[in-house]
């Protein structure tokens, strides 16, 4: 109950001109929640070994929401894994800390629809906190809030087959935020959606992100979606996959999705980070792999 | 090039037939249309003369010996006593067989180890191994139900080893990601994902329990269903032979209903 009522604190506590500075405290005072460093990732294949992220360096301080961008198959979702504990790295060092005194808890958001068909909403929100062995009276009042906070409320005992796929996608974001990770991890999580669809949730979970100020990392594909969500933007090499560069992402808070596109920072930032992109695609070891 | 060659053609789309969809195919009475003709038309072209009534008695013939034996009570022993080892042996060898499946599917050195074992013992009909069984469990009650138990044991092991093994990894890596380890990780991803394969395993292998019920019954029981069958042809009582297939069909038509019913409601998704 206390980290609910705080983060309703948070939302109507902050003045704009302490957001604005933000950007800036991040990078300088906050504690490090994610350090990576010399980070490398082989796959043994049949007849090889495949090297999928190799001398991959990265800090991603308290609260800040990072973008990995990047060419199909530069190894950005294989680091989202790693640090999800889904794969391991093959060597370097990954270190997970936070202060509140908990064992680190990392939850995914995944690209494909991953709420499970076998049960229902409210089942599947309250999946990682089950698993935790949380009281039924706090599972109760988590779920409770993240289902009206995703507008799912209604379809608590529905199952995910009855749902459109921007729905589903709700119940993967309602999953990871009540469950209160201490990092949330996302895996092009609006990609498989129609465009006014993302568009609609990008704008949902940059407010439930102004709540909260999770750290969050975010792969994706799209630089629109990157600019208009992070804080600092990871472009990645590929094969191997390693940090070419990062860039800081200087828009005040809270943003919009649409009014964020007029801004000439916006197409100047664009054009940046896809020149980037490009020299990366053209690269023949990547070009040859479309 | 004749210009005047090109001709207009036309089609026009033809609306739904408002006819259709009137009759709902997904209701029970389906399940006995299709039985009932069967029985109607038996009846007819036997009245006609046009089968041999020693071999194919009327169906009429059969429902009277059907009551004889239902009002002396002889039937319920029969159906009690085969539905009893076939309830048993099925709800038993299937749920050893989806825990070991399952675990196959789960763990490769489990597979490596056990699967050869599994594969290599499946195609022996479990029949013929009743001897064998004989020797150990007696000539009691115990060795059919080990036989039909074994015979279910193995269709669920294959089915939720294969079910298991084609779980979308996403849901996998759901059940890794929040938590979920060891049993709790098999009881809330690896057998629900599994489970519309299991259901298939299931049907076959409660096709398998009767099959190896009767046969057993025939060779070493003095009750049930495959008892009577035998009796029938040695006593050359062919309506009661008949009254005894019938049940068994029934019996199955009974228990298949019961599995799809349970089915939609423990795999609602998939249907």
């Amino acid at each position: 109950m206390a980290r609910i009522a705080d983060l309703n604190a948070a939302e109507h506590g902050a003045k704009p001109s302490e957001k604005a500075s933000q950007v800036a405290d991040i990078a300088e005072t906050r504690p490090a929640a994610i350090t990576i460093e010399n980070l490398s990732k082989v796959f043994r294949l049949r007849g090889g070994t495949f090297v999928a992220v190799e001398k991959f360096d990265l800090t991603i301080r308290e609260g800040e929401f990072i973008s990995i961008v990047g060419p199909s198959g530069c190894g950005k979702s294989t680091v989202l894994r790693i640090l999800a504990g889904l794969e391991r790295h093959s060597s370097g060092r990954v270190e997970i800390a936070v202060n509140d005194g908990s064992t680190p808890q990392l939850n995914m958001v995944f690209q494909e629809a991953s709420a499970l068909p076998w049960m229902t909403v409210g089942d599947n929100v309250a999946y990682g906190l089950r698993r935790r062995g949380v009281s039924a009276a706090e599972i109760e009042e988590k779920v409770t809030y993240w289902l009206n906070a995703t507008a799912l409320a209604r379809f608590r005992n529905a199952y995910p087959h009855q749902l459109s796929g921007g729905m589903k996608q709700r119940v993967s974001i309602a999953r990871a935020f009540a469950n209160n990770p201490s990092i949330l991890l996302m895996d092009e999580p609006f990609a498989a959606l129609d465009a006014l669809t993302k568009i609609l949730l990008q704008n949902e979970l940059l407010a439930l992100w102004e709540k909260t100020r999770k750290t969050v990392v975010y792969v994706t594909h799209s630089l629109e979606e990157a600019l208009t969500l992070s804080d600092r933007v990871v472009v990645m090499a590929a094969r191997p996959g390693t940090v070419k560069s990062v860039l800081d992402i200087p828009f005040e808070r809270p943003r919009d999705s649409v009014a964020l596109r007029a801004d000439p920072r916006y197409s100047e930032l664009y054009s940046r980070i896809w020149a980037q992109l490009q020299e990366e695609v053209m690269k023949p070891e990547v070009r040859d792999a479309h | 090039m004749p210009t005047d060659a090109v001709k207009t053609r036309t089609i026009v789309l033809q609306p739904e037939d408002k006819r259709q969809g009137r009759f709902d195919h997904t209701s029970g009475l389906v399940y006995i249309i299709s039985p009932a003709v069967l029985l109607a038309v038996w009846q007819i072209v036997g009245l006609l003369g046009w089968i041999d009534l020693r071999f194919f008695p009327l169906p009429s013939q059969i429902a009277v010996t059907f009551y004889e034996l239902l009002v002396s009570g002889e039937w319920f022993v029969h159906v009690g006593a085969t539905l009893g080892r076939v309830l048993f042996g099925f709800i038993v060898g299937s749920a050893l067989g989806i825990v070991v499946g399952a675990l196959m599917g789960l763990v490769p050195w489990i597979r490596f180890c056990v699967y050869p074992l599994v594969a290599s013992i499946y195609p022996i009909p479990k029949i013929a191994i009743f001897p064998l069984i004989l020797l150990i469990f007696g000539l009691g009650e115990a060795s059919k139900l080990v036989t039909i138990s074994a015979s279910c044991f193995f269709f669920l092991a294959i089915s939720a080893m294969s079910g298991v093994l084609n779980i979308p990894r996403v849901y996998m890596d759901v059940g890794r990601n929040f938590g979920a380890r060891g049993l709790d990780f098999i009881w809330t991803v690896a057998i629900p994902a599994a489970l519309p394969v299991i259901f298939s395993g299931l049907k076959l292998a409660l096709g398998a329990a009767f099959l190896v019920v009767v046969s057993l019954e025939f060779i070493n029981a003095e009750s049930g269903i495959g008892w009577q069958i035998w009796r029938s042809w040695e006593l050359f009582s062919i309506r009661m032979m008949f009254v005894s297939l019938l049940t068994v069909s029934f019996l199955g038509l009974i228990l298949v209903v019961a599995l799809d019913w349970l089915e939609r409601k423990l795999v609602p998704w998939h249907l």
